[in-house]
C-alpha cells in the first residue's frame, strides 16, 4: 500500500507538469505538488545518514518501552502538527498538549477535512464542529486505563510480542529511538515507533503488516516540545459552548451474557475489555444501536458490532480494509456481526467464527 | 483607471451641460404654474401663487421631473454637496434605454460624479466601467485561452486516468477501501477488486461506490459509523495515549 502511494505521486507530477503551460498558477502548482512529493518522501524515506548502530545501552523490556513512551506524554508539554498517514490518503491536524502533573490536556485542530477541534481532558473529551454548529461530549474510559494495565499481571503484552531497537533516527527535528514491537504470531501486527530520545516521547508510529508493509503511519512533522501550552485557556475553550448544539451521547454498560452473546472460543492474546450499547438520539428511525463489545491484547483491539440483522441496511457478507483497520461483517441467525479492528483479517474471522447466540 | 481618470477632467461641463439639455423637453411645455415651481425653489414665490405652484405640481405630468431637474440644475450650478437625485426608477430606466438606442454612452457624466455617492445617477446618465487597460492587447487574450485549455486538459487527463480500466495508471494502486468476498477471506487476507471489475461491483444497500484515481472506493456509510465508534470507544491500547488518541482525532473520519 506504502509503495503505490509513493509511486503514485511523481505520477501525478508528471501529469501536472504535462499539461500546464508556464505561468504563474502552473508554477504555483508545480510547487504544491514539490512539496507534496517532499513531505511524503520525508514521511517515508528513513533517513538513513542518521542510523548509527546500537550501541551498548541497556536494552528495555518492551514492558519499559512502553511504559517510558505513556509517561512521557503525560508529563511534556508540546505542539506540534501531526500527519496522519493510511496508505491512500492523508490527514493533518495541529495538536496542543499540557499537562500540570495532575491532569493532562490537548487540543486537536485538524488541518484537513471538515474543520473539527477536539479538547481532552483526561478522559473527558469534546469535539466541536464549527460547520453544523454541534458539539460532542465523551468521555473515553480507555484512556485512563494504562499504564495500570502493563502493571498488572493480566499484561499480556511480552508473550506475544518482542522488542527490538534498530537505530536511531531524526524525526521532525529531534532524534529518535527506533524500536520496533514484534508480534510473535499472525494475529495482530506489528509496530514501528519512533521515541525522542531524552524524553521518550513517540514521534512517529507505524503499523507494520505482514513482509513489514506500512499499513498506516502517524508522524509528527513539525514539533516544539516544552511549549507554553495554557492549560487554563484550553480550558476555557472546553467549556465554551456557546452557540453549538451539545449532544451527549450516553453508553450504556452491559455484559455480553445479558445481550445474549458469547465466544465459543477465545483469541489468543485478546481478553474482553469493556461491553456497552449507545443510547444516542442521533440514531435513525427505529434503529436499535448495536452492542459493542471490545477486545484488547494490550496494543491492538477488535471491536464486535452486534445488531438485529436488517434486509435494507445489511447487504451480503464482505470485509474491507481501511489503512490498519480491517473489518468483516457476517449474518448470525437474526443478528449482524461487524468486527471491526487494527488486526489481521485473520484475526476478525476468528472472531467472527467464535461468536455465538447463547441458546 | 488612467483612462477613467482622463475621461473625467472635462466632466462638469458635460454634466451640467447635458443635464440642461435633457430637461428642455420637460421645460419646453412649462406654462405659468411650472415656471412657479421654479420659483418657489428659488424662495420667490409670494405666498398667494404658492398654492397655485403646487397645484400645478399635482396636476402636471411633467411637474415631478420638472421639479428635480430644477434641484439637479440648482445643486450643479452650486456645486457644493451631492447632486441629489430623486427622479422615479422608470424615468431613469427609460433616459438608459433612450441613450443606449442612440448610441451614446456618456461614462464621461458619471465618472465626473463626486465618489461618495456613485449610485445616485442623473437622469439619463449610465455609468459603465471603462475596458480593461490590456483590452486592446491581443497577446493577453491568447495567454487566456491557452491557459484554460490547459486547465481543460488537466481535469480530462485526472478524470480519464481515474476511470475504471483507464490508461490514467489506476492498475498501480490499490483501493482504500476493499470488498472481498468471504469466500476470499478463508483464502487469507483481503484481495482488492481490480478496477475493471469496478462495474461489475454491487454494494450492499447505502454504500456508494466512487471511482478514484486509487480504484473503486466504497463509501459505506454504516461501516464509516462503526469505525468512528471503534475509535471512539474500541481503542484500548498502551499506544492510545501517546498516539492513538492524537491519530483519532486526526483522522478524516466523517462525524458521525
Amino acid at each position: 500500500m506504502t509503495r503505490a502511494l509513493t509511486l503514485r505521486i511523481p505520477f501525478d507530477l508528471h501529469a501536472v507538469s504535462l499539461s500546464r503551460p508556464k505561468g504563474a498558477p502552473a508554477r504555483l502548482r508545480r510547487w504544491g505538488a514539490t512539496a507534496l512529493v517532499a513531505l511524503v518522501s520525508g514521511l517515508w524515506t528513513p533517513l538513513q545518514a542518521q542510523t548509527t548502530p546500537q550501541t551498548a545501552t541497556v536494552q528495555r523490556s518492551v514492558n519499559e518501552w512502553l511504559t517510558r513512551m505513556h509517561e512521557a506524554s503525560r508529563q511534556r508539554a508540546y505542539m506540534g502538527t501531526l500527519v496522519v498517514s493510511d496508505g491512500t490518503s492523508m490527514s493533518a491536524a495541529r495538536i496542543w498538549h499540557v499537562c500540570d502533573g495532575v491532569q493532562q490536556m490537548e487540543r486537536v485542530d485538524t488541518l484537513t477535512g471538515a474543520p473539527r477541534t477536539t479538547i481532552r481532558r483526561n478522559s473527558d473529551v469534546i469535539t466541536f464542529v464549527p460547520e453544523s454548529k454541534t458539539a460532542w461530549v465523551e468521555k473515553r474510559e480507555s484512556l485512563g486505563l494504562f499504564p495500570e494495565l502493563l502493571r498488572t499481571p493480566s499484561n499480556a503484552i511480552p508473550s506475544y510480542y518482542g522488542v527490538r531497537e534498530t537505530g536511531v533516527e531524526r524525526v521532525a527535528g529531534y532524534l529518535a529511538d527506533r524500536v520496533e514491537i514484534v508480534p510473535k504470531d499472525n494475529l495482530r501486527f506489528g509496530y514501528r515507533i519512533w521515541s525522542e530520545k531524552k524524553t521518550g516521547l513517540v514521534v512517529k508510529l507505524q503499523t507494520l503488516g505482514g513482509q513489514g508493509a506500512v499499513l498506516e503511519q502517524v508522524a509528527f512533522s513539525e514539533l516544539q516540545l516544552d511549549a507554553p501550552v495554557r492549560m487554563d485557556k484550553l480550558s476555557r475553550l472546553m467549556n465554551d459552548t456557546r452557540g453549538y448544539e451539545v449532544h451527549k451521547p450516553v453508553l450504556r454498560k452491559t455484559t455480553p451474557e445479558a445481550e445474549g452473546w458469547r465466544l465459543k472460543d477465545g483469541v489468543p492474546g485478546f481478553l474482553p475489555m469493556s461491553c456497552h450499547t449507545r443510547e444516542d438520539e442521533g440514531l435513525q428511525g427505529a434503529d436499535v444501536a448495536p452492542m459493542q463489545w471490545v477486545f484488547s491484547d494490550g496494543l491492538a483491539s477488535v471491536s464486535l458490532f452486534v445488531e438485529p440483522y436488517d434486509a435494507r441496511r445489511h447487504g451480503p457478507e464482505k470485509s474491507a480494509v481501511m489503512g490498519a483497520t480491517h473489518s468483516v461483517t457476517r449474518r448470525i441467525g437474526d443478528h449482524w456481526l461487524t468486527a471491526l479492528g487494527e488486526v489481521p483479517m485473520g484475526t476478525l474471522n476468528r472472531f467472527a467464527q467464535a461468536l455465538e447466540r447463547i441458546p | 483607471m488612467n483612462a477613467a481618470q482622463e475621461h473625467m477632467k472635462p466632466s462638469p461641463v458635460y454634466t451640467l451641460a447635458e443635464a440642461m439639455e435633457k430637461q428642455q423637453d420637460p421645460l419646453a411645455p412649462a406654462d405659468a404654474a411650472l415656471s412657479g415651481l421654479s420659483a418657489m425653489l428659488d424662495s420667490e414665490v409670494a405666498s398667494e401663487d404658492l398654492d397655485l405652484a403646487l397645484a400645478a405640481f399635482g396636476v402636471h405630468p411633467e411637474g415631478r421631473a420638472s421639479w428635480h431637474a430644477y434641484q439637479v440644475i440648482g445643486d450643479v450650478l452650486r456645486a457644493s454637496g451631492p447632486v441629489v437625485s430623486g427622479c422615479a426608477p422608470q424615468v431613469f430606466l427609460a433616459g438608459i434605454h433612450a441613450r443606449l438606442q442612440t448610441g451614446e454612452v456618456s461614462e464621461a457624466v458619471s465618472a465626473g460624479l463626486p465618489e461618495e455617492q456613485p449610485a445616485a445617477p442623473l437622469p439619463g446618465v449610465q455609468q459603465v466601467r471603462g475596458a480593461a487597460a490590456n483590452d486592446a492587447v491581443f497577446r493577453w487574450k491568447l495567454v487566456a485561452g491557452v491557459a484554460s485549455l490547459a486547465a481543460v486538459m488537466a481535469v480530462s487527463w485526472s478524470v480519464l486516468g481515474s476511470a475504471p480500466g483507464g490508461s490514467g495508471g489506476s492498475s498501480t494502486a490499490g483501493p482504500q477501501l476493499a470488498l472481498t468476498s468471504p469466500a476470499a477471506n478463508q483464502a487469507g487476507g483481503a484481495t482488492t477488486i481490480d478496477s475493471g471489475r469496478a462495474d461489475a461491483l454491487q454494494p450492499a444497500s447505502g454504500a456508494v461506490v466512487i471511482n478514484t484515481a486509487q480504484g473503486p472506493l466504497v463509501r459505506d456509510a454504516q461501516l464509516e459509523a462503526l469505525m468512528a465508534e471503534h475509535r471512539q470507544f474500541g481503542g484500548v491500547s498502551a499506544l492510545q495515549m501517546p498516539a492513538g488518541f492524537l491519530r483519532n482525532a486526526t483522522y478524516d473520519a466523517p462525524a458521525r
